[in-house]
């Protein structure tokens, strides 16, 4: 077992988001694929941690903070979606341009 | 100090400065407009004047410090001499004849108020111009003196042409002043010092280089030229005549317009030891004298002839400075002072008495005007040459410092201008106060006592003053001794010259006479015979003609050429550009804001890559 093998589950599921923010149009699943990266951070975070530097845990604080962080984040955009359906009862992203120049 | 020495007449111009101020601000609110406030500053500076030339016993130099930069020290010089003390005496009385005068001459004008401040204004910035022993404040009264002329020819400026001459006169003598500004920047450069006596001290010690002193001192003599309305500047002082009468008298016969003589006099040693600077104030004054005295043979409006008359004055006092002889030239410009400003006072008469002052419409006043006519005749007589008035003895004192110069050559030149003059001095005055009684004539009627007091006073000057300051009557020596701090010429009289040009001014007034009187011979006949010569003069030499040619096609072309420029490429490509160049952009850029959130991923996405990209490359 080496650090090699984590970093590339984590790059792969870093990439597995990515394409999920960009394939999908379903908002709810591209919070879903926006939690997949940060996780794929957190394992960065904690395997560099534990076969790097083993006594000092500043991955897995980092990893705890990221947690932190997400459910901050997955509530605030989970209240967006919400209103969003409320009002165009509709979560596909391709039918909301409120943004648009 | 006490009151009444020679160190006190700084507080002439201030009573005036003083006055100027009073009558500015509250003209409307005292009686009678405030008009005697000046008239009492005047009388003051007139006391002061005659006390202190009673005291004068050597120069003084009354210095207070203005202001300091970058160590250069600027002080308020003045120095009381002979030269500077004979000016105030000219300045003063004569502003007193005018003011006196204008009491009457301008009365029931809705701006008397104004026009008294103006004048006294003026009597102010000239006083401290003729005291001034600092460049720097000389040239901020010369400003201010051209400043109140032009404030004065534009008097009334509800007419269009006396606007016009205002402007043409403060422009025309602005270009000698931008000379005069850099000759002054120059002179600095070259002395280290503003203060004149320094100036004057660097030039006899030969500190200066001679090329800076021969440019500053061309550049000065433009200012002087322009000022002094010599050829080719002096195309505004005939135009100068549409402002009042009065003030045709003060400013451009009497003082201002000899500002540039008197610089040239009190700059002397600078202007003698730069080069070939003496022979083009020579030149200048010759060619201005000659043309200028051409001119006013050929025009009809009695003022107009003396201005043209006042031009070739001044000429006449250029070529005396330019042959060395300044104490000559300032007795000159004395004389000429006093005479000049009796003859505009005097056609100012003429014209208040029967409105006109076209010398067609009038003739055989002598009889409706007696007390002008006395006037204007000494005045005339005085200027033309004729024995004994004043203007006899500094003319034969000109032309002995011209043969003492330059042979019997220069002395001819003399001659000729001053023949012409006698011309055209007995032509205006067979032609205004002699022969048939004009239609315009016949309601003339004599000005009131508070002008003809004044024309008495000037007149009772002119004749006397020649005779007293040739010193054989007082003992109180002669007056180009007294300028010239007793180092005056000591020409020996020539009894040849004096009865040759005599000789030569009488048969110029007997011609005059045969022509103007006797009707010997007709001005027609003559006129005819020199056609081309009287076209030339009747269009002022072309030379007004010329300078509308040059600001038409010359100024104003490049002037439009400049204000394109400033629309096309400062304007719309500068200003208007910048502006629209933002709002194109926005245009153009607000089609990549779709509001689709997936846009706005793989935009950041790609950005990303594109960093990795570029800081991975850069560690290959």
């Amino acid at each position: 077992m080496s650090l090699f093998y984590f970093q590339i589950i984590s790059a792969a599921l870093f990439s597995l988001g990515v394409y999920g923010v960009l394939a999908r149009r379903n908002a709810v699943l591209i919070l879903l694929a926006i939690e997949l990266m940060l996780n794929a951070v957190s394992i960065n975070f904690v395997a560099a941690a534990a076969f790097l530097d083993p006594q000092n845990f500043m991955g897995q604080v980092a990893a705890l903070f990221v947690i932190a962080l997400a459910a901050a984040e997955i509530g605030l955009a989970l209240a967006i979606i919400l209103r969003l359906h409320r009002y165009r009862s509709s979560v596909n992203i391709e039918e909301i341009n409120l943004l648009k120049g | 100090m006490t009151l009444g020495d020679a160190q006190s007449i700084w507080l002439a111009p201030l009573a005036c400065i003083v006055s100027f101020f009073i009558l500015a601000v509250g003209s409307r609110k005292l009686p009678y407009q405030g008009i005697y406030i000046p008239i009492v500053a005047m009388i003051f500076s007139v006391v002061l004047f005659s006390l202190a030339i009673v005291d004068y016993q050597q120069p003084v130099n009354i210095s207070r410090n203005w202001f300091e930069v970058a160590g250069i020290n600027f002080a308020w010089d003045l120095y009381v001499d002979a030269v500077s003390l004979t000016m105030i005496g000219l300045i003063s009385v004569v502003s007193l004849m005018v003011q006196i005068y204008s009491v009457q001459y301008m009365k029931g004008d809705a701006r008397i108020g104004w026009y008294y401040a103006v004048l006294s204004l003026f009597a102010a910035s000239m006083m401290l111009l003729v005291l001034s022993w600092n460049l720097v404040l000389l040239y901020a009264v010369w400003e201010l003196v051209g400043a109140c002329s032009y404030l004065l020819i534009g008097f009334w400026y509800e007419r269009r042409s006396a606007a016009e001459a205002a402007k043409k006169a403060f422009i025309t003598t602005r270009i000698g002043d931008v000379g005069l500004l850099i000759g002054i920047i120059v002179i600095f450069k070259g002395s280290g010092s503003f203060h004149i006596g320094e100036i004057l001290e660097a030039v006899s010690a030969g500190t200066i280089e001679p090329s800076m002193l021969t440019l500053g001192g061309f550049l000065m003599l433009l200012g002087a030229m322009g000022k002094s309305a010599q050829f080719p500047f002096h195309v505004w002082l005939p135009d100068a005549m549409e402002g009042p009468t009065p003030v045709s008298a003060l400013i451009h016969a009497a003082t201002m317009v000899v500002a540039g003589v008197f610089l040239i006099a009190r700059l002397f040693p600078l202007f003698e030891a730069a080069d070939f600077i003496l022979d083009t104030v020579l030149v200048v004054g010759f060619l201005t004298a000659l043309i200028a005295a051409m001119m006013a043979l050929v025009v009809t409006d009695l003022k107009q002839v003396l201005a043209y008359s006042t031009i070739s004055h001044l000429g006449i006092m250029m070529f005396t400075l330019g042959t060395g002889a300044v104490a000559v030239a300032l007795f000159h410009l004395v004389v000429h002072g006093i005479s000049k400003a009796l003859l505009f006072l005097s056609a100012g008469s003429v014209s208040h008495g029967t409105g006109t002052l076209e010398i067609n419409e009038l003739g055989g006043l002598r009889h409706r005007m007696p007390v002008t006519f006395t006037c204007f005749t000494v005045g005339a007589l005085s200027l033309a040459g004729v024995p004994p008035l004043s203007g006899w003895f500094s003319k034969d004192e000109i032309l002995l410092a011209l043969e003492d110069h330059g042979g019997w050559g220069l002395f001819g030149c003399g001659l000729i201008i001053a023949v012409l003059s006698a011309l055209y001095m007995s032509r205006i005055w067979f032609r205004v106060f002699f022969g048939r009684v004009g239609s315009i004539s016949e309601s003339a009627h004599e000005s009131p006592p508070a002008m003809t007091a004044a024309l008495g006073v000037l007149t009772i000057a002119a004749a006397s003053f020649g005779v007293i300051s040739m010193g054989y009557f007082l003992d109180i020596g002669s007056f180009t001794d007294f300028v010239a701090d007793g180092n005056g010429p000591h020409h020996t009289p020539n009894g040849l010259l004096m009865i040759i040009s005599t000789l030569a001014v009488l048969s110029a007034i007997g011609v005059s006479w045969l022509i103007y009187v006797n009707g010997s011979f007709s001005a027609v006949g003559i006129q005819q015979r020199l056609i081309w010569l009287h076209r030339l003069a009747m269009n002022k030499f072309y030379l007004d003609a010329a300078y509308q040619w040059g600001i038409d096609q010359v100024v104003l072309r490049v002037s439009r050429l400049v204000a394109t420029f400033d629309r096309v490429v400062v304007n719309d490509a500068g200003v208007d550009g910048t502006g629209k160049s933002v709002v194109f952009s926005a245009f153009t850029l607000r089609g990549i804001q779709t509001g689709l959130v997936y846009n706005y991923a793989l935009g950041i996405v790609l950005g990303i890559l594109v960093i990795f990209a570029v800081v991975g490359l850069s560690h290959v």
